[in-house]
C-alpha cells in the first residue's frame, strides 16, 4: 500500500528531483505557455524532444509518465474526431467525401496537432508531480504566491490547509474503511439497488465520518495552538527553499526554449532557414 | 510559589448557556519545577480541563492559573505561557500537522520564529530524546501508536517547554506503546529535569510519579505522595483502581496478616511477605 | 454455536511488492459457551482473524465453518451470517449516525428485514440489556451522550440483531477503570442470552479474569489455545512473545520463587489473597 499523500511521486534521486519546486513550477508554466505558441510540427518536435530529455534525466520510467495520458484519452479521441470531421479545408485538399461528410487534409493535420498539443500539455505537469512531492509543491506554491498576501490573499493559510489535508487524507481513508466495516457488520448493504438507493446507503458512513472529522479538527486546532501557532506572522521555516546554480541553469534553458518557440512562430528577423523548415 | 499554580480555579463549559456544565470547582494545587506529578481521575472528573487550563487553551471562569508568574488570562503573555507549557494530547492521529515526521516536529519551533539551523538542531535533539531519529524522513502512517505518540512528544519538546503535560496520552495505546511513552517521559524527567504533569487513569502510571493529585467530580480529592495508595476506600470511590499489590496488601491486612504500610508495588509486597514468613 | 477454523491463511496485497502475510496456518475452534480470549501484539493478526468470522474478510486459503455452515464459498447469505455473528469493533461509538438512539439501534435489525413491531421490541430489549433507560434515552441524539453511553448504544445496535455469538475487538479500549469494569460486567450479563463470546484484548488481567480459553497470536501465527492458568504459568512463552503476565500471576510467581507454597498459575486477585492467607495460617 502506498501513501496517498505522496500522490504519484516517483521516489528516485535525479537532477530533476533535486530542483527547487519553484523552479519546476515556473518551468511547467513556461512550458505550457510555450505550447500555445507552437503551431507547426517542427515546434511540437522541439517541445517533445525537450520533454523526452527531461524524462530521461529524471529517471522516471517513460511508461509512468505516459500513463497520465490515460486520464484524458477519451477527451483526446473525441476532440480529434470532431476536429477531423468538421474542419473545412481547401477544396483541392479533399481526402474523401460522403454525403454531407467532407474530410480534408487540413482537418487531419489540425486534429493531429491538437492531439499532440494535448498530450504534451498533460505530460509536462505529470512529470512535475512525478518528481516533486505534494509537500514540496505546497511549499513552492506558498513561496511563489507570497506577494499575493500583500493584497490580502491568505496564501499561508491556504498552504497550511493544503498540507493538513495531505496529512489527513490517509487517516480519513482508513477511518472510512473502519466505518464501512462496522456498518456492514450491522448488515448494511452498499452494493445493491439503484444509484439513489446506494447514495442513501452511504449516509451511515458519511455521517460518522463527518462527526469524526469535526472532532479531529477540534483536536488538531488544540494541538496547533499548544505548539504556539499564530498564523503566518513571525513564522519561520526549517526547510528554506533556496535557488541554487542548477535552478538558474534550468530556468535559463526554459527561457531559451521559450525564445526558440517564439522565433519559430513569428520569425521576427526573417531568417530564411525558418521558412525552409516549415 | 510553584511554577504552575492553580488558585481556586473553577471552570464551566458553555458558560451562560442552558447546557452549562461545571467541570472544575475551586481547584487549587501547584507544581514545582522538576517535579513529576500524576493527575488521576475517572472520565469526566475534569482532568483534561486542567490540561487545557495550563496553557491557556481554556481560561478559568473563576480563580487564577499562574505559569512562571504569568496569569493565563493575560492575553499579552499567551505565547510566553505556551512556550513554557507543552501539552501532548490523547489521540496520536489528531496531533500531527505535517506528513513528514521531521517537518511535524519542526512545526512548533517554526511558529516561534527560530532560525532554520536552530530549528534543525532542535528537531534532531527532540527526535533523539524520544528515540525516533531513524524515522525522521518517514511518514507517521505505518508507525505504531506508541511511536506516533513519541513523535507528538518530540513536537512539543522542540519548543523547549519547562513543563510537559501529557493529557491521557497513553489511553489509546496498547501495553507496549504505553511502556514506550512512560519510559521516555520518566527519562525526560530524570535526565533533562523536565517538569512532568501526567494526566491518566492508569494507577500503575501514577505510581511512577513523585506526587499524585486525585480529582473527582471536578474537585481535588487527594494530593500527596505514595502514602495515598493506602487510602483504598477513597481511591475506589473516586472511580479508580488500586494497583493490584496495594489491593492484595489491603485484603491481607484485613484478614490478619500484619503487613507494614505503605505497600504500593509488587516488589514491596513480595519483600514484605518474605520478611514476615521467613524471619522467624 | 461454534466457529471452526481450519488452516486459515491470509495475505494482504498478494503478488505485489507490498505483500504481507497476515495469517498463517491458523486452526482453532470456538465452542458453544466459550468466553474465548485472543491476545497478541498490534499487527499479530488478531483483527484479521476475527474479521473472517462474519465474512468481512473472505477466506483466501483454508476453511471456516460457523454454526455448521461453511462460509468459505464466494456466495453465502451475508445477512444471516452477520446477524448471527455480532461484531463489535474497537471504539464502536464511532459508527453511530442516526438522529436518535432508537433509530441507530434499529439499523441492523431493519437491515435484516425484521418487521416494525418486532424491531421496536428488540430495540427496547437491547437498550435495556446494555443497562440504559429505554424511555429516557430512546429519543435523544446519540452524539450528545457520554463516551460510555455511546459505547453501550453501539453495542445495543449489534445486540438488536439477536446474535448467537458476540465478537468484541478490545471492548474496553480508552475507558477508565470504572468504565472498563462496567463494560466487562455487561458482557458477562449479555452471555445469558448470547452465550458464546470472543474477545480481543491487550489487557492480560482482563483475559485472565474473564476468559476460559485464550488464544495467543504472534506474527500471524497461532501459538496455541490455553486455559488462563495454563497460559500464565508459562513465563518463557509469554516473555519470548513479549506479552505480559497479569500482575496477580507475577506476584504469585515471585512468591513461589522465594519458597512460598503457592500455585504459579493463579490469575485472580481473590485467589491470591486466599493462597497467601493460607500460607500464614489465616482465613481470607
Amino acid at each position: 500500500m502506498r501513501d496517498v499523500s505522496f500522490g504519484q511521486y516517483y521516489p528516485v534521486s535525479s537532477p530533476i528531483h533535486r530542483l527547487d519546486p519553484r523552479t519546476k513550477l515556473l518551468s511547467v508554466i513556461i512550458y505550457m505557455v510555450a505550447l500555445f505558441f507552437v503551431s507547426r510540427f517542427t515546434g511540437f518536435g522541439i517541445m517533445a524532444l525537450f520533454l523526452f530529455i527531461a524524462v530521461i534525466v529524471s529517471r522516471v520510467p517513460i511508461g509512468k509518465v505516459l500513463r497520465s495520458v490515460r486520464a484524458v484519452l477519451f477527451l483526446l479521441i473525441f476532440t480529434m474526431l470532431i476536429t477531423f470531421l468538421f474542419t473545412k479545408g481547401e477544396p483541392d485538399k479533399l481526402i474523401w467525401e460522403f454525403g454531407i461528410l467532407h474530410l480534408y487534409w487540413d482537418g487531419l493535420f489540425m486534429s493531429l496537432k491538437l492531439c499532440i498539443r494535448l498530450i504534451l500539455l498533460v505530460l509536462g505537469p505529470a512529470l512535475l508531480t512525478l518528481t516533486t512531492t505534494p509537500i514540496e509543491l505546497t511549499d513552492g506554491l506558498e513561496s511563489l504566491l507570497k506577494p499575493l498576501s500583500l493584497i490580502k490573499i491568505p496564501v499561508h493559510e491556504l498552504a497550511i490547509i493544503m498540507s493538513i489535508a495531505l496529512r489527513l487524507i490517509p487517516t480519513l481513508m482508513e477511518e472510512t474503511d473502519k466505518i464501512i466495516n462496522a456498518q456492514k457488520a450491522r448488515c448494511a448493504d452498499f452494493d445493491s439497488g439503484n444509484i439513489f438507493k446506494r447514495a442513501k446507503a452511504m449516509l451511515p458512513v458519511l455521517i460518522p465520518l463527518f462527526v469524526s472529522s469535526f472532532r479531529r479538527a477540534d483536536d488538531l486546532a488544540d494541538a496547533m495552538d499548544s505548539r504556539c501557532y499564530k498564523g503566518a506572522k513571525g513564522r519561520t521555516r526549517m526547510r528554506v527553499l533556496k535557488f541554487r546554480f542548477r535552478d538558474f541553469l534550468f530556468l535559463f534553458i526554459m527561457a531559451a526554449l521559450f525564445t526558440v518557440i517564439l522565433f519559430l512562430r513569428y520569425n521576427w528577423l526573417n531568417w530564411q532557414f525558418i521558412a525552409v523548415l516549415w | 510559589m510553584g511554577f504552575v499554580e492553580f488558585q481556586n480555579v473553577s471552570f464551566s463549559y458553555n458558560e451562560g448557556y442552558e447546557a452549562q456544565t461545571r467541570a472544575l470547582e475551586n481547584v487549587s494545587f501547584s507544581v514545582e519545577e522538576g517535579e513529576f506529578v500524576a493527575l488521576v481521575g475517572h472520565n469526566g472528573s475534569g482532568k483534561s480541563t486542567v490540561a487545557k487550563l495550563m496553557n491557556a487553551l481554556l481560561l478559568p471562569s473563576a480563580g487564577r492559573v499562574i505559569v512562571d508568574g504569568m496569569d493565563t488570562s493575560d492575553k499579552k503573555s499567551l505565547f510566553e505561557i505556551r512556550k513554557r507549557v507543552g501539552v501532548v494530547f490523547q489521540n496520536p492521529d489528531n496531533q500531527m500537522i505535517a506528513t513528514i515526521i521531521e517537518d511535524d516536529v519542526a512545526f512548533g519551533p517554526e511558529n516561534i520564529g527560530l532560525k532554520s539551523d536552530e530549528i534543525r538542531k532542535r528537531v534532531d535533539w527532540a527526535l533523539e530524546a524520544v528515540g525516533m531519529s531513524e524515522h525522521k524522513k518517514g511518514t507517521p502512517f505505518r508507525l505504531s501508536g506508541g511511536q506516533k505518540q513519541r513523535i507528538a512528544i518530540a513536537g512539543v519538546l522542540a519548543v523547549k517547554p519547562r513543563v510537559l503535560v501529557l493529557d491521557e496520552s497513553t489511553a489509546m495505546l496498547d501495553p507496549s506503546g504505553r511502556e514506550e511513552v512512560m519510559s521516555v517521559v520518566e527519562r525526560l524527567n530524570r535526565e533533562e529535569k523536565m517538569t512532568v504533569v501526567m494526566i491518566t487513569h492508569f494507577m500503575d502510571e501514577a505510581l511512577k510519579a513523585d506526587r499524585m493529585i486525585v480529582l473527582s467530580d471536578g474537585k481535588v480529592l487527594m494530593n500527596g505522595g505514595r502514602e495515598l495508595f493506602e487510602r483504598t476506600d477513597e481511591i475506589k470511590r473516586a472511580g479508580l483502581d488500586l494497583p493490584v499489590a496495594g489491593y492484595v496488601a489491603d485484603k491481607l491486612r484485613k484478614s490478619g496478616v500484619p503487613l507494614p504500610s505503605p505497600i504500593t508495588d509488587e516488589n514491596e509486597l513480595v519483600e514484605a511477605l518474605c520478611r514476615l514468613k521467613f524471619k522467624n | 454455536m461454534s466457529i471452526e477454523i481450519q488452516e486459515l491463511r491470509y495475505v494482504y496485497s498478494p503478488k505485489t511488492p507490498f505483500e504481507k502475510i497476515a495469517l498463517d496456518d491458523v486452526t482453532l475452534t470456538v465452542e458453544d459457551g466459550d468466553f474465548f480470549g485472543i491476545i497478541g501484539h498490534t499487527g499479530s493478526g488478531k483483527s484479521t482473524l476475527i474479521s473472517h468470522f462474519n465474512a468481512l474478510t473472505r477466506v483466501q486459503h483454508g476453511r471456516i465453518t460457523v454454526d455448521g455452515t461453511d462460509i468459505t464459498p464466494k456466495k453465502i447469505d451475508f445477512k444471516s451470517l452477520r446477524s448471527r455473528v455480532g461484531m463489535v469493533f474497537q471504539y464502536p461509538e464511532y459508527q453511530l449516525f442516526a438522529e436518535t438512539v432508537a433509530k441507530d439501534v434499529e439499523f441492523g435489525c431493519r437491515n435484516i428485514g425484521i418487521k416494525d413491531d418486532e424491531c421496536a421490541e428488540r430495540v427496547k430489549e437491547a437498550i435495556e440489556l446494555v443497562g440504559l433507560d429505554y424511555e429516557e434515552i430512546k429519543d435523544r441524539s446519540p452524539f450528545e451522550l457520554s463516551g460510555g453511553q455511546k459505547r453501550r448504544v453501539a453495542l445495543a445496535g449489534v445486540l438488536a440483531m439477536r446474535p448467537k455469538i458476540l465478537v468484541l475487538d478490545e471492548p474496553t479500549a480508552g475507558l477508565d477503570p470504572r468504565g472498563k469494569r462496567e463494560i466487562l460486567d455487561l458482557i458477562l450479563k449479555i452471555r445469558s442470552s448470547c452465550p458464546t463470546t470472543v474477545m480481543i484484548s491487550h489487557n492480560m488481567d482482563e483475559v485472565a479474569q474473564y476468559c476460559n480459553k485464550i488464544a495467543v497470536m504472534s506474527g500471524g501465527r497461532l501459538y496455541g489455545v490455553f486455559t488462563p492458568s495454563e497460559l500464565f504459568s508459562q513465563k518463557e512463552l509469554l516473555n519470548s512473545l513479549s506479552l505480559g503476565v497479569p500482575k496477580v500471576t507475577s506476584i504469585a510467581g515471585a512468591l513461589a520463587d522465594r519458597g512460598f507454597d503457592i500455585d504459579r498459575g493463579i490469575v485472580k486477585a481473590s485467589e491470591l489473597v486466599e493462597a497467601i492467607s493460607r500460607a500464614f495460617g489465616k482465613e481470607a
